[in-house]
């Protein structure tokens, strides 16, 4: 936390902070966030790829440990000895194509996992065995089986036939059908609707036009009307505005000018908005919004997988969005 | 102290008294001030438990340690293991619900009859009253998996409160609203007393948090739910849900309307409900939340087919059903027309008090977003649209949006 800002991307100082942030074993911090560990270092390491450091994470390290996170279902749990969960398994695929070593897990079984936890009825997606139903899971189940290419797996047009139960009247899209329309949900319908090419069901234009009134006067973003600011929708909204193809509707300096200014000009990372802790969740949606906004220096991220763009080509998956 | 010792005292604390809040306290007393066999837990009123902030991490970390290596064994009795994974998976819940595999582990013990159902409610009500936590998806999940596997459990008054609670604790709580929408849905047609309650409920909360659209879209979610009780019927398309403004020009000439002999008191309900945005707007200008919901009712009044005949006596009504919907509302309710009178009112309140022109400002750019947004609704041409166009271009200078259609239409 500093109240110094720049008006560069400190990037020797992200990947100084990146690394730094397994190190801190003592911190209460470091115990509260144990359980999603594996989503922090496909954060972690989605940031270094984009800002050309991926080398920074000991590849041999990273691959075992996500192996450790695997159960013999398939699923992966957010860190060694946590139960298995949708979320956490894609983050797994995720990691493993960035490093190109998706052969160092059983493929068969992931997709025997995530293919297992879908509702026949409805279309949705359970996170778990619990069954909690949420678009977030069929955001992680669609964008997991097309990363692994198999697709064929699950029943594709009754998972969108449950994405779009829960589209709502101002175009966004919620958690579940009737729940309100939230930035963070929005990513996740809109991006799973991409993957399955079904976009033409989006009601891009009031869509796009509710994503632009999230920018505030301080150019920062918000998830809800009258909410407060946060760097992660930087990501969040835009990613959605860049897929329906209206990247160009918002106003791009004021926004790349807000997420700078929430860097830590010290330690590093970057936090929810100027002056708040960092935190490496913030720190990646922060780069990534950097690079859908064409800041300098940083490698193109794919919008609709949040992966760099790169590994999306090295996978061989066409663009699935507009551009 | 050590985690150990922290961790026993913790559980005596939870066994010995009927705690009902629980809050990190930020200091921690040096030496207990006399005989204290709490300390360094701070119990205060037999029922409120505060844990000083340096004892978090070490309680933590023995509750985790304990926890992660009974799950592992294979040589205890069974009922010791049970019992030592329930003290440990609390304690982890309780100073961190979103660790699900601990919630997970407790789902197992309920299934198991090992913890009570019940007073794994009680115990969810008490993660609730720490303002952070009342916001844990994973903590909301799991009270309706509790509610779903044992329904007899289900109190709608108390489940109503307990999320109007958590969503006082921590405003805008996305998941505190969306449970109340699911209980809400779960109320039973006998019980429509309770679903009454609930608007007339919202809509004194709504009153007093003007900047809150949560609050706002779950009374949405009460009057649809009202709605399709008076319609006596469970049809898709009442909900709602999976509807936006392509669905209502695509339906647009299909001349549906009001079936049901209850459709004055479905007019009355919405029409209300205009009066009460519209009256809200008045008295707080300047907020984002209030507009989007009168956006909300606009739309819903028109996917309703509630028609300008709603002023006039139901007799009318019946003879009329054939009337536009959407062509003479507009002009007999007003829509424009308090958009108009919304912008007079700022302007002369930005003559009289040039000092403080914030909320007259925003309210006129909410306004006449207001304005475009139900014009796209009716379909009007660019044309008739440019003017306001224009006008957000110059006033909303933090969005591209509007100069973008401005050059899209030349």
């Amino acid at each position: 936390m500093t109240s110094t800002t720049s008006n560069a991307l400190l990037i020797d100082l992200h990947v100084k902070y990146i690394q730094s942030l397994d190190e801190k074993k003592d911190t209460l911090e470091y115990w509260i966030t144990e359980h999603l560990r594996l989503a922090g270092v496909y954060w972690g390491l989605t940031a270094l790829d984009l800002m050309n450091h991926v080398d920074a994470l000991n590849r041999d390290d990273v691959i075992a440990y996500v192996k450790s996170c695997q159960w013999p279902n398939g699923g992966f749990g957010g860190h060694v000895n946590h139960d298995p969960h949708l979320l956490y398994t894609l983050y797994a695929v995720q990691i493993l194509l960035i490093e190109d070593a998706i052969d160092a897990v059983d493929v068969g079984k992931i997709v025997e996992y995530v293919s297992s936890l879908q509702d026949k009825e409805t279309g949705a997606f359970k996170g778990d065995e619990w069954g909690e139903i949420d678009t977030r899971f069929s955001y992680s189940a669609l964008s997991c089986l097309s990363l692994l290419k198999r697709l064929d797996a699950i029943d594709v047009q009754k998972a969108v036939e449950f994405i779009m139960k829960c589209k709502n009247f101002d175009g966004g899209f919620g958690s579940s059908p009737g729940a309100e329309s939230h930035a963070g949900q929005i990513f996740c319908c809109v991006g799973a609707l991409a993957i399955v090419n079904s976009l033409h069901l989006v009601d891009g234009d009031l869509l796009g036009w509710w994503l632009c009134e999230r920018q505030l006067k301080n150019g920062g973003l918000n998830g809800r009307p009258q909410k407060l600011e946060d760097v992660c929708y930087s990501w969040w909204v835009l990613s959605a505005l860049s897929i329906l193809g209206k990247l160009h509707w918002i106003n791009k300096e004021k926004l790349i000018e807000f997420v700078l200014s929430a860097q830590d000009t010290e330690a590093g990372g970057i936090a929810d908005r100027p002056g708040d802790m960092a935190d490496v969740f913030h720190t990646v949606f922060g780069v990534a919004g950097l690079s859908l906004l064409g800041y300098p220096g940083l490698k193109l991220v794919d919008p609709v997988y949040c992966l760099p763009k790169h590994v999306i080509q090295r996978r061989g998956l066409a663009e699935k969005y507009k551009v | 102290m050590d985690g150990k010792s922290i961790y026993e005292k913790f559980n005596t604390v939870l066994r010995n008294y009927a705690i009902d809040e629980i809050g990190i306290l930020p200091y921690s007393l040096p030496v207990p001030l006399s005989y204290d066999d709490n300390y360094p837990l701070i119990v205060d009123e037999k029922a409120k438990l505060g844990i000083p902030v340096d004892c978090v991490n070490k309680l933590f970390q023995h509750a985790h340690g304990i926890f992660m290596s009974t799950r592992r064994r294979d040589d205890l009795d069974e009922n010791k293991q049970a019992a030592m994974i329930d003290e440990a998976s609390r304690c982890l819940v309780l100073i961190n619900p979103d660790c699900y595999t601990a919630v997970n582990a407790r789902k197992v013990l309920v299934s198991q009859g090992i913890v009570d159902p019940s007073e794994e409610l009680n115990l969810l009500a008490l993660i609730f009253t720490v303002p952070k936590h009342s916001k844990s998806s994973v903590a909301w999940y799991h009270r309706k998996w509790l509610l779903q596997s044992y329904p007899y459990l289900m109190e709608y008054k108390h489940e109503l409160s307990l999320a109007q609670r958590a969503a006082e604790i921590y405003p805008k709580n996305y998941y505190a609203w969306s449970y109340r929408h699911w209980v809400v849905s779960k109320i039973p047609h006998v019980s429509f007393i309770l679903l009454e309650n609930e608007l007339q409920n919202m809509k004194q909360w709504i009153r007093m948090n003007v900047s809150d659209y949560s609050g706002m879209q779950y009374r949405q979610r009460c009057l649809i739910v009202m709605t399709q009780r008076r319609l006596l019927e469970n049809q898709e398309s009442r909900d709602l849900c999976g509807v936006s403004r392509n669905d209502l020009w695509n339906r647009r000439n299909d001349g549906v309307y009001l079936p049901s002999k209850n459709s004055n008191e479905i007019i009355q309900l919405w029409r209300n409900e205009v009066l009460f945005t519209r009256d809200l707007i008045l008295t707080y200008p300047g907020h984002e939340a209030l507009w989007c919901h009168l956006r909300f009712v606009s739309f819903a009044c028109r996917w309703y087919d509630i028609n300008s005949s709603a002023y006039e006596p139901i007799e009318r009504l019946d003879n009329n059903k054939s009337a536009s919907v959407t062509g003479t509302w507009s002009d007999q309710e007003g829509e424009i027309a308090f958009v108009h009178h919304c912008i007079e009112l700022g302007e002369k309140k930005r003559l009289a008090m040039p000092a403080n022109t914030t909320n007259a400002s925003l309210q006129k750019k909410y306004a006449l977003a207001y304005e475009l947004w139900i014009s796209e609704l009716d379909c009007k041409t660019a044309n008739e649209m440019k003017k306001v166009t224009s006008c957000l271009n110059e006033l909303a200078e933090e969005t591209n949006y509007y100069h973008v259609r401005i050059d899209n239409e030349l």
